[in-house]
């Protein structure tokens, strides 16, 4: 989810579609398998679908409009689709669904999919493409002038944050066995900023090493301080905008480490070749 | 008749208070330079603080109004060095993201530490529930026609600030080209603090009417309102203030006549619907941007 966001983001548009898109891919999947009987990859397939569908088409519009016109766009869209499902009997109303499948290979199948949209988003990063997002970032209209369809592009990026999100939200209906629209809302949008903004939006590692640690406050602490875990989250992201708005782990951060395993695997390597010549 | 009447009385006393907002939004955007999406948010804790004096003093409005209006004005400049180092960066966006964080804040305090989480209800002294004209069925209260005055009175001395003073003429030229402004001897950093004072008095006074025509608050109303106050700006056109009050007024009514038509919140997808429409079919809005 946090890459949804930070995959568009990259390109300069601060985007919301993955929470109201993750809200479709997961109500829609578990409506199909618990009532309609269909096959869980089946379900999972067309939940991705969809919610690329459910971002693609406000993307025409979204991939012409200023950054801040996306984000107020995108948060109108997620309190559309709340209403939406709130007020549809047959998707539970504000109860929501109850009693989802569970499914067994769900765990090793999301260890399989994280990596797979890792590996994309790696791949994107380092590729023309990702250069391009790059400057676009920097400066929209030097990127344009360079010939990079920002257009296009943005409906691309807006799209495939979209799948990942109804990816995410079948996950999440099928690993809690039931889903309530409350949860796809704010509190969840400041944690994907928290998750994305503290730990370091310029590359895809600090969402991943950060997440961790962040989601562990609602989980592991005691009950008392998870209470306040929205605080947290809030401060947080006050101090790190204020502190360091780039976030804790940016590109200076990777390179250093880069270059410091480098080192180290280099010297490792004489060490080894001078003690076989030995 | 009535009927219609009463919708046009409810809808223009909600178009004022979301005019207030979406004016002291745009002046936020234009002049500070800030994204301000907890602005809602500090109009709320303000109508919060209103009601901890109304508790404190026995119900005395003459202390709780302009502690509204003092909270509004403080929270306001509150949040003005947070945002500080972004602006000077011109990063408008990331503003955003912190003024997410102080919404989560604010409504976590409104909605779990004060009064243990529970909404809190205005006294009719000061919502003036009592009609004050009746036609029919059409009621206008005393809370309405305050709301209604006070607002057109407050937007109007604003544009008289901005359109016929000299601070005003530099906040318009900030507004329109901050570096320009800073090489004309402008002092961009106190002009940027009068906009969060005014910013924040406007949320004073919004506070204010919004009890007086809700009658209640609670947690969550921040968020609501700041929808609303999104669907005016994105309407109009980001930073134009005088689109905005239009945008505003068709807003309220439109809330109002769908309220006697469309059952449950049904009616709050009249803002978001508003935003996705223009959203694609006049991307800059209705009035264009930043007039």
């Amino acid at each position: 989810m946090s890459w949804g966001i930070y995959l568009v983001y990259r390109a300069g548009q601060l985007y919301n579609g993955p929470v109201y898109a993750m809200a479709i891919g997961g109500y829609f999947s578990a409506y199909v398998v618990r009532d309609l009987g269909w096959p869980f990859g089946l379900a999972l397939i067309a939940a991705v679908g969809i919610g690329a569908l459910a971002t693609f088409v406000p993307a025409l519009g979204l991939g012409r409009v200023p950054a801040f016109t996306t984000v107020i766009a995108t948060i109108a869209l997620i309190f559309i689709v709340q209403t939406v499902i709130r007020n549809l009997e047959f998707l539970g109303g504000t109860h929501g669904i109850f009693n989802i499948p569970k499914v067994g290979y769900l765990l090793p199948l999301m260890y399989v999919a994280l990596v797979i949209i890792g590996f994309f988003i790696y791949r994107l990063d380092h590729s023309r493409l990702g250069r391009a997002m790059e400057v676009i970032f920097v400066d929209p209209q030097a990127a344009a002038s360079l010939g990079v369809d920002l257009y296009k592009l943005r409906i691309f990026l807006q799209t495939a944050a979209g799948a990942m999100g109804a990816l995410a939200g079948v996950f999440y209906a099928f690993a809690l066995s039931s889903i309530q629209v409350q949860a796809f809302g704010f509190s969840l949008l400041l944690s994907l900023y928290c998750f994305l903004f503290v730990g370091g939006y310029t590359t895809m590692w600090g969402t991943i090493a950060f997440v961790p640690a962040l989601w562990s406050i609602s989980v592991l602490l005691p009950t008392a301080i998870a209470a306040w875990k929205d605080i947290i989250y809030g401060s947080l992201l006050i101090a790190i905008m204020i502190l360091r708005p780039e976030g804790i782990i940016d590109k200076s951060v990777i390179g250093a480490i880069s270059s410091k395993s480098q080192a180290w695997l280099g010297q490792l390597i004489t060490r080894h070749k001078f003690k076989v010549l030995k | 008749m009535d009927f219609v009447l009463a919708r046009v009385i409810n809808g223009i006393a909600m178009g004022s208070i979301y005019a207030l907002l979406a004016t002291g939004f745009n002046l936020l955007l234009l002049v500070g330079g800030v994204f301000q999406f907890a602005y809602p948010h500090v109009v709320v804790l303000s109508m919060y603080l209103c009601w901890m004096v109304l508790q404190a003093t026995g119900g005395n409005l003459a202390l709780a109004i302009p502690a509204a209006i003092g909270s509004g004005i403080g929270l306001s400049l509150f949040t003005e060095p947070l945002f500080r180092p972004l602006t000077k960066r011109g990063a408008i966006v990331a503003t955003f993201v912190l003024s997410l964080g102080i919404t989560i804040v604010f409504t976590d305090v409104m909605g779990r530490q004060i009064h243990r989480g529970v909404p809190i209800g205005f006294p009719t002294t000061l919502t003036g529930k009592e009609a004050l004209i009746r036609f029919g069925v059409a009621t206008l209260t005393m809370g309405q026609l305050a709301t209604i005055l006070g607002s057109v009175g407050a937007v109007v001395g604003l544009l008289y600030f901005l359109y016929r003073t000299k601070r005003g003429r530099a906040f318009r030229a900030m507004g329109q080209n901050p570096s320009a402004a800073r090489l004309l001897g402008i002092p961009t950093l106190r002009t940027r603090i009068y906009s969060y004072l005014i910013s924040g008095l406007l949320g004073g006074i919004s506070a204010v009417f919004l009890a007086m025509t809700l009658g209640a608050a609670a947690g969550p109303l921040g968020s609501l309102l700041a929808i609303k106050m999104f669907a005016v700006a994105v309407f109009a056109g980001l930073g134009n203030i005088r689109g905005g009050l239009i945008a505003a007024i068709i807003l309220g009514l439109a809330e109002s006549f769908a309220i006697g038509y469309i059952p449950g919140d049904w009616v709050n997808v009249i803002a978001f619907g508003m935003i996705m429409g223009v959203v694609m079919w006049k991307p800059e809005g209705l009035f264009g941007l930043r007039a």
